[in-house]
């Protein structure tokens, strides 16, 4: 069953005189089943951070439809949007987006006290996470004390911590080093093999070659996509290249 | 390059930064045009015209140094706000190739252009406002207000000299920042991250223990003339106290909430505690100000506002009646004497005499240990409360209208302010007094006003009572011993300028009958009139309250001020953590609600903390506003109440625009 279904977004954005239009994306369709890990990549400026802004219902289509859970996101009132993101979408992000105010452990529970949770439960979800985070001895620390690859897998956390339908990742590696990315990835696909379904925009060909599937947006449109099936991360990485190479070199001639 | 070029530069800075700069210059301009009307108003030709002019003077210049010490301050403390925003702008500057003289040359146009707007307007409005200030003045002080408009020169000169250099000072400490900060710092000054603050016991406690301390002098000491020697210690005290416990103290409570996992774990507290927390290092320093800034408004404007609507009240308590006569040591021709020219100073002007009272009284100033009543000079007899004995014979109680009651001549009827009412009996010297009664009440007023000391009002049996009383006194004090004092009060019709006028008529009868007399059968006589004292009393009431409200609205804009940039500027800091919060699914209602919790309590924690103040202060403030004579304790309560309140809700108009600007940052 798909988990989320995105039907021919168009997003046009207009300057603030309605001189100028400009497309940022032209007519995007694709699904996600459940369980899966996706992976978005495309070069700066394809319309990847616009489409990730509209999946997180944090932007809104020109035209189109997206449905999360067979719900469509685009009918939600502003008033109950901001629930709905937090019942059901986890957030990961580039620069982590932690708060200096909180400690990390404050800063993974952010989304339960928006939802009104006892200290309790809070507790007792954030546990398991935090020994599978390998982060539950620096729960008490604060974001400019920690490395950044702990940050991330606070953020991360943070994001497990609502059990959302769908967590959506924002160049998660962008701000790490190489072994701390390597963390951070495989860490990634544990949790996917244990059922949570990924999302990831993302750059970076090793990111994108831990995913089971990889779509290729260019000019607005997925441009192509390649699943990778039974083949190992290094088979894949080696796929994926072969595939930017051949949609910056001009894929229109291959066509 | 075009030499206009960091002229433009700087003016399009400002114009930029105009969120930023607009309440500086406003304040600066208000501020300047608050020091020129002081300077004026103490240099203006028709105030020194009028009477009792030494006092108001006097209070104006006081003011004007009061302002002039403000002004540095405070124009050196919003300036640091700009800075702290602009860093960044010119770290920018720096990284895109201008040198640091570059960025300094920009700077001093930029000065350069608000000095002198804010100095023109300042003038400018300092000398409209000078004409109403003026008018507020003399209708306080209740006098005519002379015509015309005058510009003091000497004002505005002094007050571009002081301006002018609060300007050059600041501008060469923001160059000095400037050029020791390197690129990269400036760059990132904004948003450094700062480790979180310790709980400071220690702090917390000393804290708390000056607080103690000051609430102590206020509420314990009952001596006015102690109060007054041991105010200052208290505000010190109570000032110390104030930042100890908003550095320390708020860092212990916020920690305890934190603690509490049921309150701390709500949404409003949750973002607003940790950030109250996280920059309580820097908050609570302007918090305090905020505090003490307020009780010093409270008290200021209280104070002197209960002190004119009480004018009335003093000089009743004061002079019992219209025109009041008091001779020193006379014989019975001389007491004939006085009442002769009291009688023909009434009539001579044709208006006639109402309700005269009349009694001889014998004022022994005592230290009053238990029963025993020692005599002596201040400083040999240490012993006991000092107290005012007031003795009066029984024939002039009658007089008075009190019940007459057979005396034997060692008894007497006591009544006191203040003072004990157990006791059996008094010693004096070799003598005792049986003390065959207490009075419920006094029959003559002007008792009321001995403020500074315990009171006793003793009725003898006779004259020769008084008499012998006189003899040990003069025994103890020699020549500074008080004499038999003969007073005479008395209401007259007519109006106002009737009553000085008789009492001026009254001195002139006296002087004639002086004049032919040597010099040791003159009457010693003093010739008081209610009125005439009345606006002498009037100016400086009037001076103090006009100093007060005067006072009490700088402070308040500063007040006012200081809170809008402490919040815009933390706006300016949040508004990343409420990008974050939004993202992780913090509703725009939710947003403006934590908005709103934490803008409440750093708004109304030094409101509260500035009433605690005040009320432990009131007890003191009463006994220091008894010294001038207010003894009417209801208003100065009522007064004070008004005060808050009015305090109070321009404080809340503030808040209201606060958190709407806060939020428009943010989100």
């Amino acid at each position: 069953m798909a988990i989320l279904e995105v039907n021919n977004i168009k997003k046009v954005y207009t300057t603030r005189f309605g001189g100028n239009q400009v497309q940022a994306l032209s007519d995007v369709s694709f699904s996600v089943e459940k369980g899966e890990y996706v992976a978005i990549m495309g070069e700066s400026g394809s319309g990847k951070t616009t489409l990730l802004n509209i999946l997180a219902s944090l932007d809104r289509a020109t035209a189109g439809q997206v449905l999360l859970n067979g719900k469509n996101v685009s009918a939600i009132r502003e008033g109950e949007l901001s629930a709905f993101r937090r019942q059901n979408l986890g957030f990961v992000f580039q620069d982590f987006n932690l708060l200096d105010t909180f400690s990390l452990q404050d800063n993974i529970f952010l989304p339960l006290v928006l939802a009104g949770k006892s200290y309790n439960e809070m507790r007792s979800r954030l546990m398991p996470i935090a020994e599978k985070l390998s982060i539950n001895e620096i729960l008490s620390k604060y974001p400019y004390e920690v490395s950044g690859g702990q940050k991330q897998r606070a953020a991360v956390a943070r994001a497990l911590i609502t059990n959302p339908q769908l967590i959506l990742a924002d160049e998660p590696t962008g701000a790490l080093d190489s072994k701390a990315a390597e963390g951070l990835l495989s860490m990634f696909q544990t949790i996917n093999e244990e059922g949570q379904t990924i999302l990831m925009v993302t750059h970076s060909i090793k990111a994108a070659s831990c995913a089971k599937r990889v779509l290729f947006i260019k000019d607005g449109q997925v441009f192509h996509q390649i699943y990778k099936g039974s083949s190992s991360n290094e088979e894949m990485y080696q796929k994926i290249s072969d595939t930017l190479t051949v949609i910056t070199t001009g894929g229109e001639r291959n066509e | 390059m075009n030499r206009f070029f960091y002229g433009r530069l700087a003016f399009s800075n400002l114009k930029k930064n105009s969120g930023l700069y607009l309440p500086y210059i406003l304040a600066a301009i208000g501020v300047s045009a608050v020091y020129y009307i002081m300077g004026a108003i103490s240099r203006d030709e028709g105030i020194k015209k009028m009477p009792g002019s030494g006092d108001v003077a006097m209070i104006l210049g006081l003011g004007c140094w009061v302002i002039a010490i403000f002004a540095v301050i405070f124009l050196f403390y919003t300036n640091s706000f700009l800075m702290k925003r602009r860093k960044k702008e010119f770290g920018l500057f720096n990284i895109l190739g201008m040198e640091k003289r570059h960025i300094g040359k920009m700077m001093f146009w930029e000065m350069v252009m608000v000095a002198s707007v804010s100095i023109v307007f300042g003038i400018v409005v300092g000398i409209l406002l000078n004409k109403l200030v003026v008018l507020i003045l003399m209708r306080l002080v209740d006098l005519e207000v002379p015509f015309g408009f005058s510009v003091s020169v000497e004002a505005i000169v002094n007050m571009v000299i002081l301006f002018g250099c609060i300007f050059v000072v600041t501008l060469i400490y923001n160059l000095f920042q400037v050029q020791k900060a390197r690129p990269i710092e400036l760059l990132q000054s904004a948003n450094q991250g700062e480790k979180e603050p310790k709980t400071r016991w220690i702090l917390t406690v000393m804290g708390l223990l000056f607080l103690a301390g000051g609430y102590g002098i206020a509420l314990l000491v009952k001596d006015p003339i102690s109060v007054l020697l041991l105010f200052f210690l208290a505000v010190i005290l109570v000032i110390a106290g104030t930042y100890c416990l908003f550095t320390a103290g708020s860092i212990a409570v916020l920690k305890l909430l934190r603690k509490n996992k049921n309150y701390y774990y709500k949404i409003n507290h949750f973002t607003s505690v940790s950030g109250m927390i996280y920059r309580m290092k820097q908050n609570a320093v302007g918090l305090s100000n905020i505090c003490i800034l307020s009780t010093m408004v409270l008290v200021m404007i209280s104070g002197t506002v209960s002190l004119y609507m009480g004018v009335e009240d003093s000089m009743k308590e004061r002079y019992p009646k219209n025109i009041n006569l008091t001779g020193y040591d006379l014989t019975s021709s001389e007491k004939e004497v006085m009442r002769e020219l009291a009688r023909r100073g009434v009539s001579d002007l044709g208006i006639e005499m109402e309700e005269v009272l009349e009694y001889n009284s014998l004022s022994v100033t005592a230290y009053k240990d238990g029963e025993t009543l020692h005599l002596g000079e201040q400083g040999i007899v240490s012993k006991g409360e000092v107290s005012v004995m007031q003795w009066i014979t029984m024939e002039d109680y009658e007089h008075l209208g009190g019940k007459h009651t057979e005396l034997m001549e060692d008894e007497v009827l006591v009544y006191t302010m203040r003072g004990d009412t157990n006791d059996q009996q008094y010693h004096l010297g070799d003598k005792s007094f049986r003390i065959k009664e207490y009075l419920p009440e006094l029959l003559i007023g002007g008792t009321k006003s001995e403020v500074v000391y315990d009171v006793y009002f003793l009725v003898a049996k006779d004259e020769t009572v008084l008499q012998e009383i006189q003899k040990i006194q003069k025994e103890a004090y020699k020549d500074r011993a008080s004499n038999i004092n003969t007073l005479i009060y008395m209401d007259v019709t007519g109006g106002k300028e009737q009553e000085i006028a008789c009492a001026n008529h009254i001195k002139e009868l006296l002087e004639a009958h002086n004049q032919s007399l040597p010099e040791e059968e003159q009457i010693n006589l003093r010739v008081d009139s209610r009125e005439d004292n009345k606006e002498g009393f009037m100016i400086f009431c009037g001076g103090f309250l006009f100093l007060g409200i005067f006072l009490g609205f700088v402070f308040l804009m500063a007040t006012v001020l200081i809170i809008y940039y402490k919040q815009v500027s933390e706006g300016y800091e949040d508004k990343g953590r409420f990008e974050i919060m939004q993202k992780v699914g913090m509703s725009k209602k939710e947003v403006k609600a934590s908005i709103r919790s934490q803008v409440l309590k750093v708004f109304f924690l030094p409101l509260v903390m500035a009433c605690i103040h005040l009320t432990a202060a009131f007890p003191m403030m009463n006994r220091l506003i008894l010294l001038f004579g207010m003894v009417n304790a209801p208003l100065f309560a009522i007064c004070t109440v008004a005060t808050v309140g009015v305090f109070a809700v321009i404080y809340a108009i503030v808040y209201g625009i606060t958190a709407r600007s806060y939020y428009k940052i943010v989100g």
